[in-house]
């Protein structure tokens, strides 16, 4: 069995101990790569599978009853949910807008694998900020830091204008992803 | 009507009260209460805090907080002023020069090995010759498929990539899809740093286990064939990577790690024999060795442009401003120190690293005479219209106090455990009092708590030594440090999972930030309160003992905020019962516990004397 895919639901013995992923059927498969990433550096094994439809948290709460582990993830078009199998009458344990970034989906499956090795949640926040910003933003930013120390012989307007630009350059290559 | 007699006991950090009834030298008292006291003690900023902690005595027996005239007479304490303070020292620290080691540690790091090359930017990868070894080095905006998929072209290619240092969490990922087993090192954050060019070795240890040739100053010779005098020169290296799971050692040409003593400068502590000169750097077992040779203590000053010396001046001058005495008479009587493991960053780390770090934790205390009470007698009286006496000697009060704990007698011991300083008191049989004040309590516990894990807020530092600890083991259960499980009906918040925590009450949890283990936390704890506490209790009772002999004392009693711990008390019974001493916790007229001793002390003291309310 390769260790490093998430399987899917199907294709798993009954008795596996895994995590379990339920995706509502709008969600592109490239979502469960990246959730499937953060169990895999985590080292839990991750199956998936998916629903017609659902809200997220529903979801969350289906996939840890499957969840050998008793921990399981639900995705729907814009919320994800991670919860445990003892939560099952209380709101999920970890809940995010994922808006589709492939860092909150990693982020998703750290956490889930977290939660089976009794080990402490990533805060959001920091672990967005440790990874964003790759090299080509930071050269984009150093050249912007030169254009503005010019930006004395500026009219107060246009150097306005042109901070809005430059952060607006640097978020589009963030999303872009 | 029975005269009403109130005692205020105005402490460093809080200020006491107790209200009773007197007739004919007896008391018959009716309520007790503190609130914190404001301003320092012994200044005329007092007079709120007494009349908030009087306001809530009368409020307890069924006055208003305002009714000051149902008292007949205020009795304060003559404040035997003390103050103390504590300064850490460091006097080691580890620097690293040239990037030469990588040893954060990460907690997923991927594959396993020892394997050595020349380290290359993976951008380069595929241009190296075939046959010479390489370590790759990966920054994070290279996606790990991407990454693994040079890899394995480079190895088909027949270059020997024999290892990996990655920026980003991605260790185990690269592992996974890479054709061979190789160690990789992830999370290093400034990989910028990381040399290119240079010859490498990096080494991951199965899990659960810790790496062997590292951390071995022979394992790092062989490696690198270095000689013995360059061996000599890698044990720091070694040293810093014990116990790691996974690191990275590189050789550049005058890169090294070094280990440095700090200057943390001299003590020179006047005695009966002259002046002794100790430096700081020697250890606390050596400072206070010189101490006790220096006895009894004239002054001691710390050397002029240190953290030590500027503390010592610190508290001179603020005993200065408060007694109105000029700075050089104002004598330091007593320094305790205590050697300390400290975290502090490695200077030139690539991944920021820690090491443990030798320190020493120094305390020192000035007392004077006398407080004129005068002024904030009258100040008190005004507020109150209350005549105000002041009550007599703190020691003998604090003694009187204590007596009305059930199962004591003269002669009798007591060791009040402060914030500021450690004090002892004994009252013999005929009712004389001898009495010391020591350096190191409350607030060098919490110094040292506070340097040993690495962190800044004192108030979490008072937290983690007045409060137990456990682990948050589900959303339904907790460890406790005695290893018994609590279990709650509501989830625990997502913020606690997984983490220490300590027991601020039944259901209230605060989680801690530490990635400590609770037992090393809990080791930390104890160790503070011991070297601190139980030394003071020792060094204190030897000097007010009989010929110095505490098998001489039969009863001793704590009083005082740190005798309120949840664990000081039974610490100082236990190293006192190896003498045959009675030593526990305080219960003031059976009620109080440790606290409002000198407080009924006072009322105590204004009885036996016979005195008119008039």
């Amino acid at each position: 069995m390769n260790k490093r895919c998430p399987m899917e639901l199907k294709d798993i013995q009954e008795n596996r101990p895994v995590v379990v992923l339920l995706l509502s059927d709008s969600c592109p498969d490239e979502w469960v790569r990246h959730i499937g990433a953060g169990c895999e550096e985590e080292g839990v094994p991750l199956a998936w599978g998916r629903r017609a439809d659902g809200r997220a948290s529903s979801l969350a709460k289906e996939a840890a009853v499957l969840s050998r582990l008793e921990v399981g993830i639900g995705v729907d078009r814009t919320e994800s949910a991670v919860t445990v199998f003892s939560l099952s009458e209380h709101p999920p344990y970890v809940t995010a807008f994922h808006g589709g970034d492939p860092l909150i989906l990693r982020w998703l499956g750290h956490n889930a694998s977290r939660l089976v090795k009794r080990e402490p949640l990533l805060d959001r926040e920091e672990f967005l900020k440790k990874r964003k910003v790759p090299k080509g933003l930071s050269r984009e930013l150093q050249s912007a830091t030169l254009k503005l120390a010019k930006a004395g012989e500026e009219p107060y307007e246009e150097l306005v204008n042109k901070i809005v630009a430059y952060v607006m350059e640097g978020l589009g290559n963030v999303r872009g992803g | 009507m029975v005269p009403i007699v109130a005692g205020i006991d105005i402490g460093n950090s809080t200020t006491e009260v107790a209200l009773g009834k007197v007739e004919n030298g007896q008391v018959e008292f009716l309520s007790s209460s503190l609130y914190q006291t404001t301003g320092l003690k012994g200044t005329t900023q007092n007079v709120r805090g007494v009349k908030m902690a009087l306001g809530l005595a009368l409020e307890k027996i069924g006055f208003g907080r305002e009714d000051f005239s149902k008292i007949d007479v205020i009795c304060i304490n003559e404040a035997a002023p003390v103050i103390g303070d504590v300064a850490m020292e460091n006097i080691s620290e580890t620097i690293v020069t040239e990037s030469t080691m990588i040893g954060h540690n990460p907690s997923t790091p991927g594959g396993v090995g020892v394997g050595k090359g020349r380290t290359v930017h993976i951008n380069d990868l595929l241009d190296v010759e075939r046959g010479s070894p390489v370590i790759v080095v990966i920054p994070s905006n290279w996606d790990y498929e991407a990454a693994s998929e040079a890899i394995n072209s480079a190895i088909e290619k027949g270059i020997s990539v024999e290892g990996a240092i990655c920026q980003g969490d991605d260790g185990v990922l690269i592992a996974n899809r890479i054709s061979k087993v190789m160690p990789i090192v992830d999370e290093v954050m400034s990989i910028e740093k990381v040399p290119l060019g240079m010859f490498a070795c990096v080494e991951v240890a199965p899990p659960g286990r810790v790496i062997e040739v590292l951390s071995n100053p022979y394992g790092i010779a062989t490696i690198f064939s270095l000689s013995p005098e360059e061996t000599k020169h890698v044990v720091p290296v070694a040293r810093a990577l014990i116990g790691n799971r996974s690191a990275v050692v590189i050789k550049t040409p005058t890169g090294e790690v070094k280990e440095r003593r700090i200057p943390a400068g001299e003590l020179y502590i006047d005695g009966a024999s002259g002046r002794r000169t100790v430096n700081v750097e020697s250890g606390a077992e050596a400072i206070m060795k010189a101490l006790v040779e220096s006895q009894p203590i004239k002054n001691i000053f710390g050397q002029p442009g240190t953290n030590v010396g500027g503390m010592m001046e610190r508290v001179r001058r603020t005993m200065s401003n408060l007694t109105g005495l000029p700075v050089s008479d104002i004598h330091i009587k007593d320094l305790l120190a205590v050697d300390t493991l400290v975290p502090q960053k490695v200077v030139g780390g690539i991944a920021g690293e820690f090491s443990q770090e030798h320190g020493v934790a120094l305390a020192v205390m000035v007392e004077t005479e006398k407080l004129p009470m005068s002024q904030l007698a009258e100040a008190i009286s005004q507020e109150t219209g209350v005549r105000v006496m002041i009550g007599g000697v703190e020691a003998e009060m604090a003694v009187r106090g204590a007596l009305t704990t059930p199962g004591t007698k003269k002669p009798l011991a007591i060791l009040d455990l402060g914030a500021g300083s450690t004090d002892a008191s004994l009252m013999k049989e005929n009712g004389d009092i001898d009495l010391i004040h020591l350096a190191g309590a409350g607030n060098m516990v919490n110094t040292i708590i506070a340097s040993e894990l690495g962190i800044e807020s004192m108030e979490l530092a008072e937290s983690i030594k007045r409060y137990p600890l456990c682990k948050v083991e589900s959303p339904f259960h907790i460890r406790q440090e005695d290893g018994r499980v609590r279990f709650f009906d509501n989830p625990l918040s997502p913020n606690l999972f997984g983490k220490n925590a300590l027991v601020v009450e039944d259901d209230i949890l605060m989680p801690l930030e530490l990635d400590i283990p609770v037992e090393r936390i809990r080791e930390i704890r104890r160790r503070a309160k011991r070297e601190v506490f139980v030394a003071n209790s020792m060094r204190a009772l030897e000097r007010v003992s009989p010929a110095g002999n505490v098998r001489l004392l039969d009863y001793v009693v704590l009083v005082g905020g740190s005798a309120l711990d949840f664990e000081i008390p039974s610490m100082i019974t236990d190293a006192l019962s190896r003498f045959g001493v009675v030593a526990g916790q305080g219960n003031i007229r059976g009620t109080e516990g440790p606290r409002n001793a000198v407080a009924t002390g006072l009322v105590l003291g204004f009885a036996s004397k016979g005195l008119s309310v008039k």
